[in-house]
Parts: C-alpha cells; structure tokens; sequence
C-alpha cells in the first residue's frame, strides 16, 4: 500500500543514516578532510540512485515490482538478495545497538537485556503501516534537531575554527578511504530503493531531499564536533558522544542523557524498518508459508545470533570499516542500471 | 485477524515481562548512599607511587530541616595510594566501602612532580569511567595537590565551587590561563605546549577566619614538565592573546599620576604566513578602555603601545630559543593556515616555530 510521502521516506532514511554518524565515526588525521569526502559521498549517492529513479520515470514502478512483472524467478532471486542484506544489516544494528549502549553509558542494564528491549520495540514498530513509520521517523528527526541544537549553542563558545584543519599526511588516500568507508556503512540506500516501491509520486524529489538533508546533518555534526573537541575528535572514534559529555549549560552539566534518547531512537526506529523490510522480503519468497510462526520469527534470526558474541564481547570483531561497499553499489546501483537497460531494450523491440 | 492480535498482545506480554525482571536495576544497581561524590581530586607522586586526595561531598545539617548548612564547607577529604591512579582510587574506595563516584568532578589538581608527558595515560582513569565530564578544570598546586585540597572554603556550598570561580574569573580578566581535560586529552604525547594554572593558598594573618585562594601565576608545560611559570603581573598581555580571556587591568601613566585602567578586548586576528622561507606570526589586537576626562588618547595610546611591547617580549622569551615554547598555540595555527608547511615540519614543529618571527599589533581604542 502506497502510503508514505516523499519526505517522509527521505527523513525515515535520514535517520537510519544518523544512527550510525552517531554510534561510530572515524574522522582520520583531518576533519576538514572528511567533510569534503561527504560532499563528494553525496555526490557519489545522487549517481548511483540515478538508475533506479529512472526505471521508476520510466516504467512507473520500483525495481523490484518492475522485476516481478517481467520475470518472477529473477525477482524472487533479486528479493533473496535483498533479503539476505537486510538480515545482515539487521544483525549488525541490533548488536551494534546492544554493544554501544554498554559502551557508552555505566547503565545497570545488561547487553542481552537492552538487545531484547530494543527488539521488541522495533518488532512492534515494523507492525506498524509506513504512514505510522514515516510519522515516527519525522519526530526522531525532530527530536534529533533540536538535540543538535542545544549542543551547538552551548558548544560554540568552546569552538575553535583551527579544529577543521587540512593537515593530512596522504590527502587522496584519505579521501579515497573516508569515501569508501562512508559508503560502506550507507546501508540505509539499500533500505531506501526498496521502500521506493511505497510512494505513489515523488521518487526523485524523495532522493533529493534525502542526500541533501543527510548530508546538511553530517556535515553540521562532524563540524561542531571537530571544532568543540579540537584534536580529540580526530583520536576517537565516537566524537559525537564525546561532544555530548562537553556541552553544558546553566541547566544541565552534560547532554549524555539526551545523546542516549535520541540516539537509541533513531536506533530501534531503523531496526524496526529493517525488520518491516525483512517481512516483506519473507512473504514475497515464502509466499505459501509467510503466516507460519517461523516466517513471522526469521526477521528476529540475526538479533538472537548477535547475542552469543555480546555474550563474549567479541563484537568489535564486526566493526563496519572494513566492509568494501561493493555489496552497496551492486544493489542500489548496477541492478536498477540492468533493469533499465533492460527496459529500454524492450521498449526498442516493441517499436 | 484475531489470532494475530492475540499473538501480538502475547509477544508484547512476554516482552515485557523481560523488561521488568532483567532491566530492574535491583541486579546490578548501586544506591547514591553506596558512593562517594568526588568534587575534586589532587594527583601527586611520591616515592614512585601515586598519591591521591579526593574531595568528597559530605553535607553538614544543621537540623532536620535544612538538607545542607551552607555555611559550612560540606566536604570531607579522603586519600589513597598506589602505584597506577586506578589503584589509588581503589584504595579510597576501599577505606569507606563504598565506590568513588566522578560524575561530579570539577576540578583535578596536579602536584609539581606530576609527568604530563603521555597525558592520555596519566587521565585514562577520566576516559575509561564514562561519568567524568571533559570540561573538567585542570590546575597546579603551589607544591603538593593535597595541600589545596585539605584547604576547605565556604563561600559557596562546596569548597570547589570556590576554586573554579576563582579560576573562571581570573581566565576572563587575563590573570591567569584555564585548562580543561579536554585540552590535554587531545594532545600527541609529549609533543605539547600547555599553559596550566598554578592555585595557590595564602593565608593573610591569625585574624583572617578563611584562607585566601590565589590563580594569579600560570605555568608553561613543556615536553610533561614544568618549564617556567608566568605571572599575572608581568605576563599579563599574554593572556589577552588567548580566547578565554575578555578583559584585562592594566596601570597606566598620564601627566605623572598612575592610573588603573580597565580594557575590554574587542577583536583579534591571527595568522601565519612565510616570509623568505621562515615562518611569521602576524597578530592584530584591538582593546577598548573607558576612561574619564581628557586624557583618554594618551592613555589610549600608551596602553597600546605598553601591551605591544609586552607582547613582543614575551614572544621573543618563549620562541626565541632553539626550541621554542608553543604559549600562543601557533603550532595549531600553522596547522590550519599552512597545512603544507606543518606536514614538512611535523617531526620537529618546535624547531621550526624557534624561527618564527613576530609582527605583533595593538590598537586601543577610546570607548
């Protein structure tokens, strides 16, 4: 049922997209750098969307909903791989939400309780229509707003312009890695083609407003925190948690509080949207048992999965740098581009 | 339809049931009467092992009434040894049984003897206990952290509140500099210029009920040691160049009669360029003073001329050496103006900033 609108999808992306600015970010030897690697991953994003926006211009439909018309065997291949990447991206969000929270806040909580939390949340969100979601998504967004807010005004008296400095030692390698990196943990673009299919009008302005709102965002966040922090944001790897401990103000003495309600919202918000996304890869190829308790169970596969390494605090071994985007690229980019190519054809033939 | 109702309804049942039994706090959770609310804490080193002497909030009641006499100083002082800080803070926390809370930690005080070559080492205990706040004030004691801190005041509820007001206002008025954790957390190890402020107590006279505190000296960190201490009096321009500081007193003469004027800072501008293949700081301070009767020029333009003279001083002391003492912060400077330049030299940047030459402006203006 076509019922989110284009910026509903494109703020429902921008916080899955936050989630993980906020959990983890490496900004390397120059955060000046790394801002300009943004720009040019925006510009990278808008490219690869290119394809799939338009085989929607043309034929009307999303990639997938394109495929099932023309050849159901390719598509349920197609929805497997799908699939299979959201599961992924299910087992690493989950745990990733489980162990930042040990990590980041001295909560009496343990790491199984808060991944059972946060799963039965974000299961309850995935029951919900994309009109609900896309609603939810518009208050975190705000929310995450005004949090960002708060911290830029008590923050700028701190803030220092020398923090977003050029000095990297191999600036193309570094901008090569922070491009690449970046676009290994887009896992939301993945997210984003397939929700395309939800929205009745709109598809381009959607991807638009979703790179240009992302990337506003990273951008003001990266800058307050590398001018707030100075040289410490560049030796972390969580410079936006360590902003939040900095700001203060007449009222509270530090924001990790607010940092941990926006950003476990923004976490169970894009889990419960990779659950949703699961299901409806399960009943598209399960069809004859997609109301069996095992199909209604196999999104919540990769969050029991991830509790054993929590369990045995192996999770850094999982960490989201080192993963080529090429998995990214194939499925936002080169099989919308083979559609399309496809579709063109077609239409020659017929002609 | 039902069904799946039901189904929901029983997820969410059990689901919260999880909730309640694993999240309650009950299993793993400490009682605020289990900790020790640390307000400040002193780091000294003696015979190779870490001394430390925490502050630790203990309210005075007067009567059943009122929760806290403020009229009292509301701390009591505990202190621990051992050979790392963690170890130190263990044996305070075992003196008491009870955990050392740092969620409220203002103030870390340094002894003289502290090494603050591998800063990231020395405040891992900061980092690794989430609760520490990275605008935590960072100063020296005259000689031994412990004796600032065995110094108990009473002007505001707790005694620290005092120490970082006193700090917090001499930062603004340029008397002394302000470091904070995070200025030191962000540094390469050893290879940093700091400029710390050093409190001191002094007592005026048996009549005198409470000790008087002064931050009006400021030392200079160099390679993790004390290099040389700056004073108010003396070095006081110095100051005007840093960012925490707004204002500033300085005396001046016109016509023969002494006076004290108040400058306000109004503008700076820095910035580093090469001239001939060597460095040059080009630097441009505007201050405003407000001053009565006629004489206001004169003093505007002796005051500017004074700051300048001071400031060419204290530059031509602290980079005129073979290895120069970063007090301005120009190797960030250079950093963001010529990232080039600092990539060539980054071996050896103090090296490089002993050659750097000064072109130092004031202008005073008349309010």
């Amino acid at each position: 049922m076509k019922t989110l609108t284009p910026l509903q999808l494109a703020l429902t992306m921008c916080c899955c997209r936050l989630f993980t600015l906020l959990s983890e970010v490496r900004l390397g030897d120059s955060p000046a750098l790394f801002m300009v690697s943004l720009a040019a991953l925006g510009a990278v994003e808008a490219v690869l969307l290119i394809p799939c926006i338009g085989l929607i211009k043309k034929t009307g439909k999303a990639p997938l909903e394109f495929l099932y018309e023309k050849n159901t065997v390719a598509a349920q291949a197609v929805t497997v791989v799908f699939m299979g990447f959201f599961l992924w991206d299910c087992f690493l969000t989950s745990g990733g939400l489980a162990y930042y929270l040990d990590r980041f806040f001295s909560t009496d909580i343990s790491r199984i309780a808060a991944l059972f939390c946060a799963v039965a949340v974000a299961g309850y969100i995935s029951s919900l229509s994309s009109s609900s979601v896309g609603k939810c998504a518009a208050l975190a967004f705000g929310a995450f707003v005004i949090f960002m807010l708060l911290l830029g005004v008590n923050t700028v008296a701190d803030a220092d312009i020398m923090g977003l400095h050029l000095a990297a030692e191999h600036p193309k390698e570094s901008f090569a890695y922070n491009i690449s990196s970046q676009l290994s943990q887009s896992r939301e673009l993945v997210l984003f083609v397939f929700l395309l299919s939800d929205l009745k009008q709109g598809h381009r302005r959607s991807a638009a407003l979703y790179i240009i709102i992302a990337l506003c965002m990273a951008q003001g966040c990266i800058c307050l925190a590398a001018t707030a922090l100075g040289d410490l944001a560049s030796a972390t790897d969580t410079p936006l948690y360590y902003l939040s401990c900095l700001s203060s103000s007449g009222i509270a003495e530090r924001f990790d509080a607010g940092f941990m309600a926006v950003w476990t919202a923004l976490g169970v918000l894009r889990l419960g949207i990779i659950i949703h996304c699961i299901s409806r890869c399960v009943k598209r190829v399960f069809a004859p048992f997609s109301n069996s308790l095992a199909a209604k169970l196999l999104p919540f596969l990769p969050a029991v999965l991830s509790v054993p390494i929590l369990y045995t605090r192996r999770w850094k071994m999982f960490v989201l740098f080192a993963q080529p985007p090429y998995i990214i690229v194939s499925i936002v980019g080169v099989v919308p581009l083979v559609l399309l190519a496809v579709s063109k054809r077609r239409r020659e033939v017929e002609d | 339809m039902k069904i799946e109702r039901f189904t929901l309804a029983l997820f969410l049942f059990i689901a919260g049931s999880f909730v309640l039994l694993f999240s309650s706090s009950r299993l793993h959770g400490a009682d605020i009467r289990q900790r020790l609310l640390c307000h400040a804490m002193g780091i000294d080193v003696e015979n190779g092992e870490y001394h430390i002497t925490a502050q630790i909030f203990k309210p005075s009641q007067p009567g059943s009434d009122t929760p806290v006499d403020i009229t009292q100083t509301n701390v009591e002082v505990l202190d621990g040894r051992g050979g790392t800080i963690a170890q130190a803070i263990a044996d305070c926390e075992q003196q008491r049984g009870k955990k050392l809370f740092l969620g409220h930690l203002k103030l870390i005080c340094l002894g003289r003897e502290v090494d603050l070559s591998k800063p990231r080492e020395l405040f891992d205990f900061c980092l690794g206990d989430k609760t520490v706040c990275l605008g935590t004030d960072i100063c020296f004691g005259e000689k031994k952290a412990e004796e600032l801190l065995q110094t108990h005041l009473t002007t505001e509820m707790i005694s620290t509140e005092n120490y970082i007001d006193l700090i917090d206002y001499n930062a603004k008025t340029s008397r002394c500099a302000r470091c904070r954790l995070i200025d030191l957390l962000g540094e390469e190890d050893g290879k940093f210029t700091a400029l710390i402020p050093v409190l001191e107590v002094q007592s005026k006279g048996s009549d005198v009920k409470e000790p008087v505190m002064c931050a009006e000296r400021t030392a200079v960190v160099q390679n993790g040691k004390i290099a040389r201490v700056l004073d108010a009096q003396k070095d006081g321009a110095v100051f005007l160049l840093l960012s925490n500081s707004d204002s500033a007193v300085l005396q001046a003469q016109t016509s023969g009669v002494p006076m004290a004027v108040r400058i306000e800072k109004s503008g700076l501008k820095r910035s580093m360029t090469t001239e001939e293949g060597k460095p040059c700081f080009d630097c441009r301070l505007t201050v405003v003073i407000d001053t009565l009767g006629e004489n206001g020029g004169a003093a505007a333009a002796q005051i500017g001329k004074r700051i300048e003279e001071s400031l060419k001083m204290a530059f031509e002391k602290s980079y005129g050496g073979d290895r120069a003492e970063d007090i301005f912060g120009l190797e960030k400077l250079l950093r963001f103006d010529m990232p080039r330049e600092y990539l060539n030299n980054k071996g050896d940047v103090q090296g490089y900033l002993s050659k750097v030459k000064a072109k130092i402006k004031v202008i005073c203006m008349v309010k």
